[in-house]
């Protein structure tokens, strides 16, 4: 018997074939002029993308705008669409190359503009900790308390270095197993592992202040 | 899912039955603080995950490990979900839709522009087999038969007037034939009539 387009399709898309992927058959759509999909793929995964991309960047607008982006690319590509592996990997993959783009030419503003001697405090690896502590030495109220916890969280993840960050963020934020992480990435799972274990060391280093129970803190103390 | 070859190898050289104690065992310990990370995300099966938790049951510091790792995890949370603007899906629609018209203008105007080149190269090879056609016979060599027209050229050129000299010719010797012998005269003038000389 012969194949339907959809069932050659799936087949194509290879390790995940079986699974039935709606999004792609909505790019599928899309790709046939069907101009609906493209909004029913947006309203699936716009929550998830801005979420995604604000954990790189830190802000809501500049999320939304990348956003917008990841959306416009996929958009672009409807033409010469091929379903090689689950959409959420194709998407998250975009995500993330747009979010590190705009962090790096970010970084390269605040080379620019950022005081030497906040700069330094931010790159150089176990200062963190230090600069957390001074800046707790007055104690002020617990929702400010909570916003520095959240400023400190922001930052530890800034530091990662690239790869440790966005197996963080897929894999803290998106619930996805080292296998999909492996896929957006474009690396082993073995790989994925070992870039998750240093990126909770290095985490554990950054926010030892802020941990309630564990030795560091009270080493810290 | 992360496999547990090497943790499961190690235990296999140190030995199955050897009784882990609280005492710290560094190999050992190494060897399960490298897998800590993907034992909390669930990425340990089998025989690797259980022989983790046979050593955190038998290793403080190693759960004092697991503990903080746990907790700087928890710390991540602290982060806020943004919420997406109202209209966000409705901009991203119409930045797609100006896209695709753009994209269909180009391609409009990039058939004008085909058929304009088109029309300009058809203009302008019509004009160059022009230049080519009547520069040819200038640069050919002229066949056998044109070079013979070209030395009988201005023979043939004065054809019409030879030929009158011709009729003159015959017309003078008429008239002196006639002077000699009259009854001639009428059909000689009629001739000359007919070829107006």
């Amino acid at each position: 018997m012969a194949k339907t387009p959809m069932a050659a399709t799936y087949e194509a898309i290879g390790a995940h074939g079986a699974a039935v992927d709606p999004d792609v058959a909505l790019m599928l759509a899309l790709a046939r002029g069907d101009e609906s999909a493209f909004e029913e793929l947006v309203a699936r995964h716009q929550s998830r993308i801005v979420a995604l991309i604000h954990r790189f960047v830190g802000d809501e607008a500049e999320a939304e705008d990348l956003a917008q982006e990841v959306f416009l690319r996929v958009y672009r590509t409807r033409d010469r669409y091929q379903p090689k592996a689950r959409f959420s990997t194709w998407i998250y993959r975009i995500a993330a190359n747009v979010s590190l783009n705009a962090l790096r030419s970010r970084g390269r503003r605040r080379n620019i503009s950022v005081p030497l001697s906040y700069e330094a405090t931010e790159t150089q690896e176990g200062q963190t900790s230090a600069h957390v502590e001074d800046a707790h030495a007055d104690r002020p109220g617990a929702r400010m308390e909570q916003e520095e916890l959240r400023t400190q969280v922001r930052e530890a993840i800034d530091q990662l270095p690239e790869n440790q960050k966005v197996a963080v963020i897929l894999n803290k934020y998106e619930n996805l197993s080292y296998d999909e992480i492996g896929a957006i990435m474009g690396c082993s799972v073995m790989a994925v592992k070992s870039l998750l274990a240093r990126a909770r060391t290095n985490l554990r280093e950054r926010l030892a202040h802020y941990m309630s129970t564990g030795r560091m803190r009270q080493s810290l103390a | 899912m992360v496999g547990g070859r090497d943790f499961v190898s190690h235990r296999a050289v140190t030995g199955r039955n050897r009784r882990v104690t609280m005492e710290p065992n560094q190999p050992m310990c190494r060897r399960v603080r490298e897998n800590l990370s993907a034992y909390l995300d669930g990425e340990l099966k089998g025989t690797a995950r259980r022989l983790i938790e046979e050593h955190l049951a038998e290793c403080a510091e190693c759960r004092a490990q697991l503990d903080e790792l746990k907790e700087t995890w928890r710390l991540l949370d602290e982060l806020e979900e943004p919420i997406v603007h109202n209209d966000f899906r409705r901009e991203v629609l119409a930045l797609a839709r100006a896209e695709a018209q753009a994209e269909q203008i180009a391609r409009e105007g990039g058939r004008r522009s085909v058929l304009a080149g088109l029309a300009a190269s058809a203009a302008a090879a019509v004009f160059v087999f022009g230049l080519y056609a009547s520069s040819r016979p200038l640069s050919d060599p002229p066949t056998p038969r044109q070079r013979e027209a070209i030395t009988y050229l201005d023979l043939l050129e004065n054809v019409d007037a030879l030929l009158c000299l011709d009729q003159a010719r015959e017309l003078q010797s008429l008239g002196q034939s006639m002077e000699a012998s009259p009854a001639a005269a009428p059909a000689a003038t009629a001739t000359k009539e007919a070829s107006g000389v």
